[in-house]
């Protein structure tokens, strides 16, 4: 028995060691050969680049790409309200936690939206995890890279740990760094998207065809990792008496109709405070305000951040300047 | 909990240390701790569920007694009735969570199509993981006392660790009482050989698990939910990752299973023998989920007279336990025609009796198959792929055209998916696992006896590694989870 545990600890260790090192020459050799990815995973960098600059904002908006394509600091400046977008691509309510208890002090924000994709309510939020291990910022590393740690560990995942690892090998061993995106003006264009100033990633096409029977039926679940990160979130914001609204941004019906239990998952979602799913508030055509099958293009954005400025108004969230 | 889980990582050297350490002086205790951790293995993913094993496990034990109790006094006609009725709740329970929703709808969409509307109720219940194969081995252990093969266990928590042995809960082995609970009732002893054999059999089953059922499963799902859309070639690529999407995950599920028990000192037995290597689709049913086929030859095939009866009846048996054992994987016809299509491809070869032809090992003491014995494989591997269309498609309509698809012009045409696929080398390790289990094909499992493969420990570790760093390095971001543990 001893020197079977001895053994299989031996082993295990030995493996450990030599697999760090193979895994990190392994991939960056492979990173050598492949193309260099896409430029609209760089949004997220851009993004927490650019956050330092606010301060004092009135709304603070987090959530996934619904979030991110969804609220456009444009229209709400028009109604003098000044926000900040930081929603990021496949953002859960983990990453969500993360994201507010570091900022709050800094944005102070008056009203916190946050949107709540039900897809993603039932994972433990790898691919955002990813997103962010493979981001450099450049401020705050040592808090970053404390929170990218933390973010690995509550993914339990190996992939994202693997990243994380390799993340740590590039930029300590091999000194390497994603080159800095410039930023100059209120906006960039990254691939088809145009990133505006204060969050917002805008793509406008007037015409989208959805195939009708793209989507499988779904059942929208919650997971225990997901609604405890969103309970505390949620105590964060009471507790500084910050206002907080829980939305559902609008996506095509095609994706809607397919959760066959969307109610129940909307009483779930309301035991943690307001919840408004827009999807039963607003009526949008869906090849003619979307842009993909997920998210709206300009015409729906206009008309959502319009329903939803008016609702804050009526719920007196903000206040009328 | 998941064996590809960070929380089973935790669990296992916990409770093998508690086990051979703290237990160990008191097989009672031993026994009551294997109970103990049973339940919380399975209460991880829904406590509730832990009433209807424990009831069904009851019922098991308490009409062993009756039954071995009427035997003693030669009343045949009382023992048979308490067979029957904990058959019948047994079934009765598998019924209600896996197929009372199936034949409720099946029955309104028969009547709709003569006009007739009926007013059918659905039950909102979630099908319990697991409770086909636990369901299974407790029905084996009262039949086996009615029959007399085995003396009824007077050890209640002997009994419980029997059924709830956590390595084989959720997706077999199926086990037999004639085999697993003697186990229960003798001290075991730590041997360090078998402890060492399980840990290589749990490592070439996590390959299995995540390396090649995962990788597959990224570009299968895909093509599978987009089938209208892609071209033959695609479809091809799409049913052969299923094909070993499929293995992969259920034979590294068994394999580590197995190996889990192995350190416990519990020997379970062998659920499948490199199916794909088989030369007829008799000798495939005799290597594919071995636990599961052969229960249905014990205790439904021979009952019913198996193949000494009249063709006729031969016809009609084997017909029987093929579409039982589609219907056992899931409550779907696409399922059932899955069963019926393999007994159309078994009747002639046990019509002409040469269902037996091929017991040996492939190839035995060459490197290679000869012409005939390649050409023979591929045959029987392309018709189980077909078969697997059906197995994997939502409905039959779907699997249908599927086929239909795959038969078309544009069978050289790729796909944007085909690179995707190539991105995650899933084509690579399905021809690492063949490689491997075809050199070890006399072997338990693809590491077993190692040792005497690869007699220098450099290259025994060196293989080690590559499983390992494989596990690690190249598990898809969502990991899906076992794919039998629905049925």
């Amino acid at each position: 028995m001893r020197k079977f545990l001895t053994k299989t600890i031996l082993t295990l260790v030995l493996l450990t060691i030599l697999y760090i090192p193979t895994y990190c020459v392994m991939f960056m050799l492979m990173d050598a050969i492949k193309e260099p990815p896409p430029e609209s995973i760089r949004t997220t960098e851009i993004k927490f680049n650019e956050i330092d600059e606010y301060k004092d904002i009135d709304i603070l908006f987090v959530g996934s790409s619904h979030s991110s394509r969804s609220f456009d600091p444009r229209i709400f400046s028009q109604h003098n309200m000044k926000t900040f977008n930081i929603g990021t691509s496949s953002q859960t309510c983990m990453q969500s936690w993360f994201i507010i208890d570091r900022y709050i002090d800094s944005l102070n924000p008056k009203c916190v939206i946050i949107d709540l994709y039900p897809d993603l309510m039932n994972t433990y939020g790898e691919e955002s995890a990813i997103d962010f291990i493979t981001s450099d910022f450049d401020h705050d590393l040592a808090v970053w890279e404390w929170t990218k740690l933390k973010m690995a560990v509550c993914t339990k995942n190996t992939n994202v740990i693997n990243k994380l690892i390799y993340r740590a090998f590039r930029r300590y061993i091999l000194h390497h760094q994603n080159p800095r995106q410039t930023f100059t003006g209120n906006e960039i264009t990254i691939c088809q998207d145009k990133y505006i100033r204060s969050g917002f990633v805008e793509k406008s096409m007037e015409y989208y065809d959805l195939k009708p029977d793209y989507r499988i039926d779904t059942t929208c679940r919650c997971n225990a990792m997901q609604l405890m990160f969103l309970n505390k979130t949620v105590k964060l914001l009471k507790m500084r008496g910050i206002n907080y609204l829980l939305v559902e941004a609008p996506v095509p019906s095609v994706l809607y109709k397919s959760y066959d239990n969307h109610d129940q998952y909307s009483a779930k979602i309301s035991e943690y405070g307001t919840f408004i799913d827009y999807n039963t508030r607003l009526t949008l055509n869906d090849s003619l305000d979307f842009c993909d099958s997920h998210h709206m293009n300009q015409n729906g954005v206009v008309k959502y951040d319009s329903l939803l400025i008016n609702d804050l108004y009526e719920m007196d969230y903000i206040k009328r300047k | 909990m998941l064996f590809n889980s960070i929380e089973f990582a935790i669990f296992l050297p916990i409770t093998f240390i508690l086990y051979w350490l703290v237990f160990n002086r008191n097989l009672k205790l031993q026994n009551a701790f294997i109970v103990a951790v049973s339940y919380l293995f399975y209460g991880w993913w829904d406590w509730r569920f832990l009433i209807l094993i424990a009831f069904t496990t009851f019922c098991s034990y308490t009409s062993g007694l009756l039954i071995d109790k009427a035997n003693r006094k030669s009343q045949s006609k009382k023992a048979k009735i308490i067979s029957a009725a904990n058959i019948t709740i047994n079934l009765l329970i598998l019924g209600v969570f896996k197929y009372y929703n199936f034949f409720v709808s099946s029955l309104a969409d028969a009547f709709s199509a003569f006009g007739i509307t009926l007013g059918t109720t659905t039950l909102n219940i979630i099908l319990p993981v697991g409770i086909s194969f636990y369901t299974f081995q407790a029905l084996s252990y009262s039949i086996d006392v009615y029959r007399r093969k085995i003396e009824a266990s007077h050890d209640i928590i002997a009994f419980f660790a029997f059924v709830s042995f956590f390595p084989q809960l959720v997706a077999g082995p199926i086990e037999r009482a004639t085999n697993l609970l003697p186990q229960f009732t003798q001290k075991r002893s730590f041997d360090y050989s078998t402890a060492v054999d399980g840990c290589r059999q749990i490592l070439w089953g996590l390959f299995k698990k995540i390396v090649v059922a995962d990788n597959c499963a990224t570009t299968c799902n895909q093509i599978f939910a987009t089938y209208a859309d892609q071209p033959a070639s695609m479809l091809m690529v799409g049913a052969l990752l299923f094909t070993f999407q499929i293995y992969g995950d259920f034979s590294g599920y068994s394999d580590i299973a197995i190996g889990t028990a192995k350190l416990f000192g519990i020997k379970l037995m062998r659920n499948f023998n490199i199916p794909y290597f088989s030369r007829d689709i008799a000798e495939f049913w005799r290597r594919w989920h071995i636990s599961l086929t052969t229960w249905f030859r014990d205790y439904i095939y021979i009952p019913l007279g198996g193949s000494r009866v009249s063709k006729a009846k031969v016809v009609r048996n084997t017909l029987i336990i093929f579409l039982l054992s589609g219907l056992w994987h899931g409550a779907n016809w696409t399922f059932v025609v899955w069963g019926a299509y393999h007994a159309l491809l078994f009747l002639p070869l046990i019509l002409l009796g040469k269902n037996r032809k091929y017991t040996s090992t492939i190839a035995e003491g060459k490197h290679f198959p000869s012409i005939k014995e390649f050409a023979m494989m591929l045959t029987t591997f392309l018709l189980v792929v077909v078969g697997w269309i059906f197995f994997r498609a939502e409905t039959i309509g779907d699997a249908w055209h599927y086929i239909c698809r795959l038969c078309s012009l544009n069978i050289f045409k790729a796909s944007y998916l085909f690179f995707t696929s190539t991105k995650n080398f899933a084509g690579v390790f399905v021809i690492v696992m063949l490689a491997i289990e075809w050199w070890q094909r006399s072997k338990e499992h693809g590491l077993g006896e190692l040792q005497t493969s690869l007699k220098r420990p450099i290259f025994r570790y060196l293989l080690y590694f590559f499983l390992f760093f494989s596990i690690l390095a190249f598990q898809p971001i969502d990991t899906t989870k076992f794919l039998y543990f629905q049925f």
